[in-house]
C-alpha cells in the first residue's frame, strides 16, 4: 500500500535510530558513520527548515499552476462544471506520485504541500458537486462528503503515512457517524450521545490492537495522531457541555421547547471522571498519549464546570487552582526524583537541550514582546509576566 | 529505542562490545519520564497563581498603596539577582554553562520584574519625566550587562528588543509584520538601521571572538529587520525609480548572509538569504508584467515564470543542503 519501498524504508528506519542513540550518547560518532554508509539514506527527508521552505514554494508553483490551468479553462468556457477542480484534484495526486515515486520524497516539504492541496482541492470540488449540482439535501450531502473523505484521507494516510490524514480520515469517520444517527430523527437524537461513546470507544480499542499488532514502523506517528483525536471525541462525545449544547440545537432546530437534558448526572459523572480515568490509566500502562491527553482534558473538565457553577470569583480561582497545580507537581518531582514504579522525573535524553535554548531565545523575546514598554504597559502589574516566564520554555 | 533493530546492527558488525552494553542496560532499566508532564504542571501553576495574585493585589491597590507593592517587586527582582550573583560562574568571553535550570528561571524573573519595576515607577512617579529615551535606555544597557554577565540567550532577546523600543520601534518578528505601519518612511529607515547594527553585532561578536554563540540570535533579528525594512522601502518608493535600490540593498545583504551561512553551515540563513531574494527578483519580475499591460499574456507570463522559478528555487535548496550537510 505505502508507496515507497520496503529497503527505503528499512534504511531511513535505521538511520532515524542510529540517529537518536548516536544524540544520547549511545553510539560512537565512527559506529554512526560506519552504519550511514551500510545504510545509505535512499529517501530524500532533509530538517526541518528545507522542509518550511519547500512546502511554501510547492503552494507557489501549485497555485500559479492551477491558476494558468484555469486561465486556458477559462478560454474553453469550461469553468461552470466542478469538474475541472476535480481534474486540477487529479493532477496534483499525479504530482505527489510523481514526486514520492520517482523523485523519493519523503516528509520534505514536498509532498506534506502536495498531500494537503490534492485533500483540499478534492473537499473544495466535493462540496460544489454535492450542493451546487446535485442538489442534496444538508444531511444526506454531509454523509456522501464525509464518507468520500474518510476514504480519501484513509487512502493518503495509508499510502504516504501522513499524520494529518490520520487526523482527518478519523474525523470524517466520526462526522459520518454523527450524522448517519442524527438522521434517524428523534429516537436518533436522543441516544446521539451513547452512540458516539460506543463507537469512538470502539475505534480507540481496534486502534490498540493494532498499534499491538503493528509490524509497519512507518504508520506509528500517524497511528498516535489517530489516538490521540479518537480519545478527545470520545471525551467529547459524554462532556456535558457538548451534549447539552447539542441536545437545545437538536430540539431548536426541531421546533420543540428544549427539555431538561436527560441522564444529567451520567454527563456530569463523565466530564470529571474521563481526564482522570485516561491520566491513572496513563501512568499505569505508561501511555503518554492517554496520559497527556487526559492532562489537557483536566482543562476542559474544569471549564465545563466553571460554566455552570460559580463558586467563586475568577481571581480567588485562578490562585487556588494555581496553588493547588504548584503544591501537586513539587509533591510529584519530589516522590519521582528517585524512580518508583519504573517513572522518574529525570528526563530519560538530554539531547536536544542545546538545540532547544536558541529557539527558545526567540520564543521569549516573542512572550514578552509588550512586556519591556514602560510607556505602554504597566497599568497591569508584572503579576501576569514572571508567570509567562515559566511557560516559556524548557532550561 | 527499537531494541531488536539496535541488536540487529550489532549483529552486523556495526555496533561494537561496549556501545552494545550500554544499550542494553538503558534497555533493561528504561524508565517512564514524567518530566515534561510535571515541568509543564509547574509552569501552569506559577502562571495561574502569580496571574491570580496580580489581579487581586491589582484590585485592592487603594488599600495597599504603589509603595508597598513597588517594594514587593524590588524586593522579588532584587532577591533572584542575589542570588544568580551568589551562584554564578566566573565571566568568560566564551560559552558559559548555566549552572542548573533553576538559575536560569530565577535570572529571567529577576529581569522581567525589573522592567516590570522600572515601568511602575515611571508610570506612577514619572521618575525620568517625559524623557521616554532615558526610561527604555537604562533598562537596554542593565538587560545586555545581564546577557553578557550571565550568558543568558532570552535576555539577550530581551535586550535586544528594548533596544528596538529605544529606537522608537517594537521589534519582534510577530509585530513586524502585524501591527507597524510602514507607511511611515521614518520608522522604515530607523528600522534598517536597527537591522544593520544587529548584523554589525553579530559579524563582531565573531570576529573578535567575544560570546560567539550570541551571533546567531544577533543575526537571527537583524536579518530579518533589515531584509524587511528594505522591502517596506521598496513599496514605499514604488513610483520613484530609487525604489530599486532598496531591491538592490535586499540583494547585497542577500549574498552577504548567503556567505556567511555558508562559513557557518547553517541552513536557517541560507534559507532566509535565497527566500528573501527571491521574494524580491518577484517583485521586480511583477513590475514589469504589470508595466506590460493587463492582456491575458503577461499574467500566462507571470504563472509561467512563478512555476519555473519555484522549481528553480527547490532544486537550488536541495543542492545547498546537500552542500552544506558535506561540509
Amino acid at each position: 500500500m505505502i508507496v515507497y519501498q520496503k529497503t527505503e524504508l528499512e534504511h531511513l528506519q535505521i538511520l532515524q535510530e542510529t540517529q537518536q542513540a548516536r544524540q544520547t550518547g549511545l553510539l560512537t560518532a565512527e559506529e554512526q558513520q560506519s552504519i550511514k554508509q551500510k545504510y545509505m539514506a535512499l529517501l530524500y527527508s532533509p530538517g526541518v527548515f528545507t522542509r518550511i521552505g519547500l512546502f511554501i514554494l510547492t503552494c507557489i508553483i501549485s497555485s500559479a499552476g492551477s491558476g494558468m490551468l484555469a486561465l486556458f479553462l477559462m478560454e474553453a468556457h469550461l469553468l461552470d462544471s466542478p469538474a475541472w477542480v476535480f481534474f486540477t484534484a487529479a493532477a496534483f495526486y499525479v504530482a505527489l506520485e510523481l514526486m514520492t515515486r520517482q523523485s523519493k520524497h519523503y516528509k520534505s516539504g514536498v509532498d506534506d504541500a502536495l498531500i494537503l492541496i490534492v485533500t483540499g482541492t478534492f473537499l473544495t470540488a466535493l462540496y460544489w458537486a454535492v450542493f451546487e449540482n446535485m442538489h442534496l439535501g444538508d444531511v444526506s450531502g454531509i454523509l456522501l462528503i464525509s464518507a468520500l473523505m474518510f476514504a480519501l484521507c484513509l487512502y493518503l494516510t495509508l499510502r504516504f503515512s501522513d499524520m494529518l490524514m490520520a487526523a482527518g480520515s478519523l474525523i470524517a469517520l466520526l462526522v459520518f457517524i454523527f450524522f448517519m444517527v442524527y438522521h434517524a430523527g428523534r429516537i436518533g437524537a436522543m441516544i446521539l450521545p451513547f452512540v458516539m461513546i460506543l463507537c469512538t470507544a470502539l475505534i480507540y480499542f481496534l486502534l490498540l490492537r493494532l498499534e499491538l499488532k503493528l509490524k509497519a514502523w512507518y504508520y506509528e506517528n500517524a497511528l498516535i495522531v489517530a489516538q490521540i483525536v479518537v480519545l478527545i471525541a470520545l471525551y467529547l462525545s459524554g462532556n456535558y457541555f457538548v451534549v447539552r449544547s447539542l441536545n437545545e440545537a437538536l430540539h431548536h432546530s426541531a421546533g420543540v421547547e428544549p427539555v431538561v437534558l436527560p441522564f444529567g448526572w451520567f454527563f456530569w459523572l463523565w466530564t470529571i471522571c474521563i481526564p482522570l480515568l485516561y491520566i491513572a490509566y496513563g501512568l499505569k500502562r505508561k501511555n503518554v498519549v492517554l496520559l497527556r491527553t487526559g492532562l489537557i482534558l483536566v482543562a476542559a473538565a474544569a471549564f465545563t464546570i466553571r460554566n455552570y457553577f460559580h463558586l467563586m470569583s475568577m481571581e480567588a480561582l485562578l490562585c487556588v487552582a494555581g496553588a493547588v497545580l504548584i503544591a501537586v507537581a513539587y509533591a510529584a518531582i519530589r516522590y519521582f526524583k528517585v524512580p518508583k514504579h519504573g517513572i522518574t522525573y529525570e528526563q530519560t535524553d538530554e539531547q536536544h537541550l542545546m538545540d532547544h535554548m536558541r529557539v527558545e531565545a526567540l520564543i521569549v523575546a516573542e512572550t514578552f514582546s509588550q512586556t519591556p514598554g514602560p510607556v505602554a504597559d504597566n497599568t497591569k502589574f508584572g503579576g501576569g509576566d514572571f508567570g509567562g516566564g515559566g511557560a516559556s520554555g524548557n532550561f | 529505542m527499537n531494541f531488536s533493530l539496535l541488536k540487529r546492527l550489532h549483529q552486523q558488525g556495526l555496533i561494537s562490545v561496549p556501545s552494545f552494553e550500554k544499550i542494553e542496560q538503558k534497555h533493561q532499566n528504561s524508565l517512564f519520564s514524567l518530566h515534561w508532564e510535571l515541568k509543564t504542571l509547574l509552569y501552569l501553576g506559577v502562571m495561574l497563581l502569580s496571574t491570580g495574585l496580580g489581579i487581586v493585589i491589582y484590585q485592592n491597590i487603594d488599600t495597599i498603596g504603589h509603595q508597598v507593592i513597588l517594594l514587593i517587586i524590588a524586593l522579588i527582582s532584587g532577591g533572584c539577582f542575589f542570588y544568580c550573583f551568589k551562584n554564578r560562574k566566573p565571566f568568560s568571553r566564551a560559552l558559559v554553562k548555566s549552572p542548573g535550570s533553576m538559575f536560569d528561571y530565577l535570572l529571567l524573573l529577576g529581569s522581567l520584574s525589573f522592567l516590570t519595576f522600572v515601568g511602575y515607577i515611571q508610570y506612577q512617579y514619572q521618575i525620568f519625566g517625559t524623557n521616554y529615551g532615558l526610561a527604555t535606555f537604562f533598562p537596554m544597557v542593565v538587560l545586555f550587562f545581564l546577557a553578557y554577565e550571565f550568558d543568558h540567550l532570552g535576555i539577550l532577546s530581551l535586550g535586544i528588543t528594548n533596544l528596538a523600543l529605544w529606537m522608537g520601534v517594537s521589534v519582534t518578528p510577530k509585530q513586524l509584520l502585524m501591527s507597524i505601519n510602514y507607511n511611515s518612511q521614518q520608522i522604515v529607515y530607523v528600522y534598517l538601521l536597527l537591522g544593520l547594527l544587529l548584523l554589525a553585532a553579530a559579524f563582531l561578536s565573531s570576529r573578535y571572538d567575544f560570546k560567539k554563540h550570541f551571533g546567531f540570535t544577533y543575526m537571527h533579528f537583524g536579518a530579518h529587520v533589515a531584509f524587511i525594512s528594505m522591502l517596506c522601502a521598496y513599496f514605499i518608493y514604488y513610483d520613484s525609480g530609487y525604489a530599486f535600490l532598496f531591491l538592490l540593498g535586499v540583494f547585497g545583504l542577500g549574498y552577504y548572509v548567503y556567505q556567511d551561512a555558508l562559513k557557518r553551515s547553517s541552513f536557517y540563513f541560507l534559507l532566509l538569504a535565497v527566500l528573501y531574494a527571491y521574494f524580491a527578483f518577484s517583485c521586480l519580475v511583477v513590475n514589469v508584467v504589470i508595466r506590460l499591460g493587463n492582456d491575458e499574456g503577461p499574467i500566462f507570463l507571470a504563472f509561467f515564470y512563478f512555476i519555473a522559478s519555484a522549481v528553480a528555487i527547490i532544486i537550488l535548496l536541495i543542492r545547498l543542503n546537500k552542500k552544506i550537510k558535506a561540509s
